[in-house]
């Protein structure tokens, strides 16, 4: 007699911050979870090796894995995104090169069309998500000071006291209270102490501009996966590239194919799926899906999946001024301001954050490499002129726009032979002229209030936040979703991540993706039953 | 005087014209350098941590593993280096040899400083002017070794601890501080 394999309750298609949450949250459930990855699980002690290569060598990147033909893809319109920079395939993500900037949104950014005529309203309210929010912060060990007199109301405390102002906040905030702006803390999902068996922050200053913590202070949700997997009900497997969503002729996913690393094709059953594999794969897999009922993709009725691509458009403002900051001794930013998150005419101009960084251009070399000195001379050049630099990141808000979406693009293959995602992406007037605006009417004046000299712009950059192609909503004809991040036309498919977001607001999205995570993994609970 | 001034600046024309001819083609042998890796060899690389070690401030402690490492990440970063760290050594030593008898890393602290000076330009190429008289009067060699060779050889010095403490930081990016919250203030140091 042939031995029954059990089919898992559930199967979760990507192992980033909301896979690996969702895996670790159903598992304590009761659920069996199989995580399915499409890169490789990356080796925690192979970190401080790895963060000194990126040190020597910029060009190098400890989170690339595969090939440049298993990640293909195309671009079009106002930016040539580079998207394979800005997105990690293995355990933990995104989580693995990101800031740890762990914000709420606020309550308008749910409900910007009833509030500002602009974008849409969303499905759920901040109220209904906050305690959530709470939820997720103690997940990740965020630590705060809840000194933001900006922020929506909270329900919960941070668990520990955040990271304090450095000495260059100290200076900022003279400028900026000059213009009466007022500078407040930031959480962070990075130890100040040590917490679930992650050690404490030690200042080795690689977060933020090298994109690595040696030794997993900062967060990254490879914990969770191991706390999932130490439940033992949850399987995980990498290298595993999910290719195709199968549905039944009733409209329910009955399994997933996916690829291994030496080619083999599989096929993973479950009773329940999750989508996870952030915003661009998630509708590139979607999109792929086309079967029966799902001509144009699965889960697609509407047309919406891959549409209402979005980022958070910003621009690195630095002057030079007199008196020391002495930067590059912390690794990431302590002070923000969201003062001008939400204004009062957000219907023509976007919210604004700003970030005071700590790490502004011109380590001591770059100094040192300015004029033909040497000896005393230039080390009394380099102590001169070394910190002088300050620099304020201005992060704004980008409108969902009929242009930027990701398709497939037939007309290119990945390795698998799958059409590559195409990224179609460009600003509209509402982000340029916001920008514009914004550096004119709030950071420079911020600079000239401190002295700033020789104050420089760059052009727009992005912090790859992606959102919004397989956006949340109460009415299935223009999302693909409903508020607990089931999709609409597929009853045992649950999409989630930022991709369901409604509007991208300013702050980032990481927070707000664990809350949805939590969240979705508690309605699965209630909505099915472990086998 | 005259006599003298005039021919200085004839053959400081036919040294610019030559050098115009000669310095594309040096600066070709060094693009096309296409040996990446370490330094050439034990003996070169002496002489470069020599150098270092010369253009470091008085009061600061010479890290020498520390610079060689510096030294030989940016060769094999950028094949280029290769070649300019190779004429430096070799202007080094030659210059050593002429003046003292002796090879560069064989000098004592004070004869070395003495090389470096007599080979810089005594005009800063900082500014127009002195870009103008080094193009005239200086050889492409020497040129090469001011605007490119120790300009690489201070920011490999001032990329490692040595830099840091030069502005009197206890720890530097890729190490851990003694105390995580000392950036809240001024370095002790100070």
């Amino acid at each position: 007699m042939t031995p029954q394999v059990k089919i898992p309750d559930v199967c979760i298609i990507g192992a980033g911050l909301v896979g690996s949450l969702m895996a670790y949250e159903l598992a304590r459930l009761g659920f069996r979870v199989v995580l399915l990855e499409a890169g490789p699980k990356f080796d925690l002690g192979q970190r401080p090796a790895a963060m000194l290569r990126r040190l020597d060598d910029g060009e190098y990147d400890p989170w690339a894995s595969g090939t440049p033909e298993r990640d293909a893809y195309t671009t079009s319109g106002e930016f040539s995104y580079p998207l394979n920079k800005m997105r990690v395939k293995g355990v933990g993500g995104s989580t693995l090169h990101w800031g740890a900037n762990a914000l709420r949104l606020v309550d308008d950014d749910f409900k910007l069309r009833s509030m500002y005529g602009i974008a849409n309203d969303g499905p759920i309210t901040y109220r209904e998500l906050e305690p959530y929010y709470g939820k997720a912060e103690h997940a990740l060990g965020i630590v705060g000071i809840a000194d933001n007199p900006f922020a929506s109301f909270r329900s919960t405390e941070f668990r520990k006291p955040g990271f304090p102002f450095s000495y260059a906040d100290q200076v900022f905030e003279r400028g900026c209270s000059a213009r009466g702006i007022k500078l407040h803390h930031v959480p962070y999902a990075r130890n100040i102490s040590p917490y679930q068996d992650r050690p404490a922050c030690h200042a080795f200053g690689t977060c933020e501009t090298k994109k690595i913590c040696p030794i997993g202070a900062q967060y990254s949700s490879e914990r969770h996966a191991e706390m999932a997997i130490a439940t033992g009900r949850v399987e995980l497997i990498t290298e595993a590239s999910v290719v195709h969503i199968n549905t039944n002729v009733a409209g329910r996913v009955e399994s997933v194919t996916y690829v291994t690393a030496d080619g083999a094709q599989r096929e993973q059953s479950a009773h329940v799926f999750v989508l996870a594999a952030h915003t661009v794969e998630t509708a590139r897999l979607l999109l792929m899906s086309t079967a029966g009922k799902f001509p144009h993709g699965v889960a697609n009725t509407s047309g919406v999946v891959g549409r209402n691509f979005m980022e958070h458009p910003g621009i690195f403002v630095t002057g030079k001024i007199k008196e020391p900051t002495y930067p590059f001794r912390i690794g990431f930013h302590t002070a923000e301001t969201h003062q001008f998150i939400n204004p009062a005419n957000r219907g023509e101009i976007s919210g604004l954050k700003l970030d005071f960084t700590n790490l502004a251009v011109g380590i001591p070399a770059d100094v040192a490499g300015e004029r033909l000195l040497w000896g005393d001379e230039l080390a009394a050049h380099v102590r001169e002129n070394f910190g002088r630099m300050v620099g304020i990141y201005m992060q704004t808000e980008q409108l969902a726009n009929d242009f930027c979406h990701v398709s497939l693009d037939s007309s290119v293959k990945d390795s698998f032979g799958n059409p590559v995602p195409h990224l179609a992406y460009s600003l509209t007037d509402y982000e340029h002229n916001s920008l514009r605006q914004h550096a004119a009417n709030i950071v420079e004046p911020i600079l000239d209030a401190m002295g700033a000299t020789d104050v420089t712009k760059t052009d727009i950059v992005f912090p790859a936040h992606h959102m919004g192609t397989c956006r949340m909503g109460s009415d299935p004809a223009r999302s693909v979703v409903n508020a607990q991040c089931r999709a609409h036309d597929v009853e045992n498919l649950f999409v989630v991540g930022s991709s369901v977001f409604v509007t991208a607001a300013v702050l980032q999205p990481s927070l707000t993706m664990a809350a949805l995570a939590i969240r979705a993994a508690e309605f699965i609970g209630r909505e099915y039953s472990p086998a | 005087m005259m006599r003298r001034l005039f021919l200085k600046a004839v053959i400081g024309t036919l040294a610019a014209l030559a050098g115009s001819v000669v310095l594309p083609k040096l600066k070709t042998v060094f693009a096309h350098d296409e040996r990446l890796g370490a330094i050439d060899n034990d003996e070169q690389m002496a002489t470069l941590l020599a150098f270092g070690e010369t253009l470091l401030p008085a009061s600061i402690f010479f890290e020498r593993n520390e610079l060689a490492q510096e030294i030989d990440g940016q060769a094999r970063r950028m094949a280029a280096v290769r070649g300019h760290y190779r004429a430096a050594a070799n202007l080094l030593d030659e210059t050593a040899l002429l003046r003292a008898g002796r090879l560069f890393r064989e000098l004592p602290l004070a004869d070395r400083q003495a090389i470096v000076t007599a080979i810089m330009p005594s005009v800063s190429p900082d500014q127009l002017t002195g870009r103008l008289y080094n193009k005239v009067l200086i050889s492409p060699r020497r040129r090469l070794f001011a605007d490119v060779a120790l300009r690489r050889m201070n920011q490999a010095v001032y990329r490692t601890s040595m830099g840091w403490r030069i502005v009197h930081y206890g720890h530097h990016i890729g190490g851990p501080a003694a105390d995580p919250l000392e950036y809240t203030q001024p370095p002790k140091a100070l």
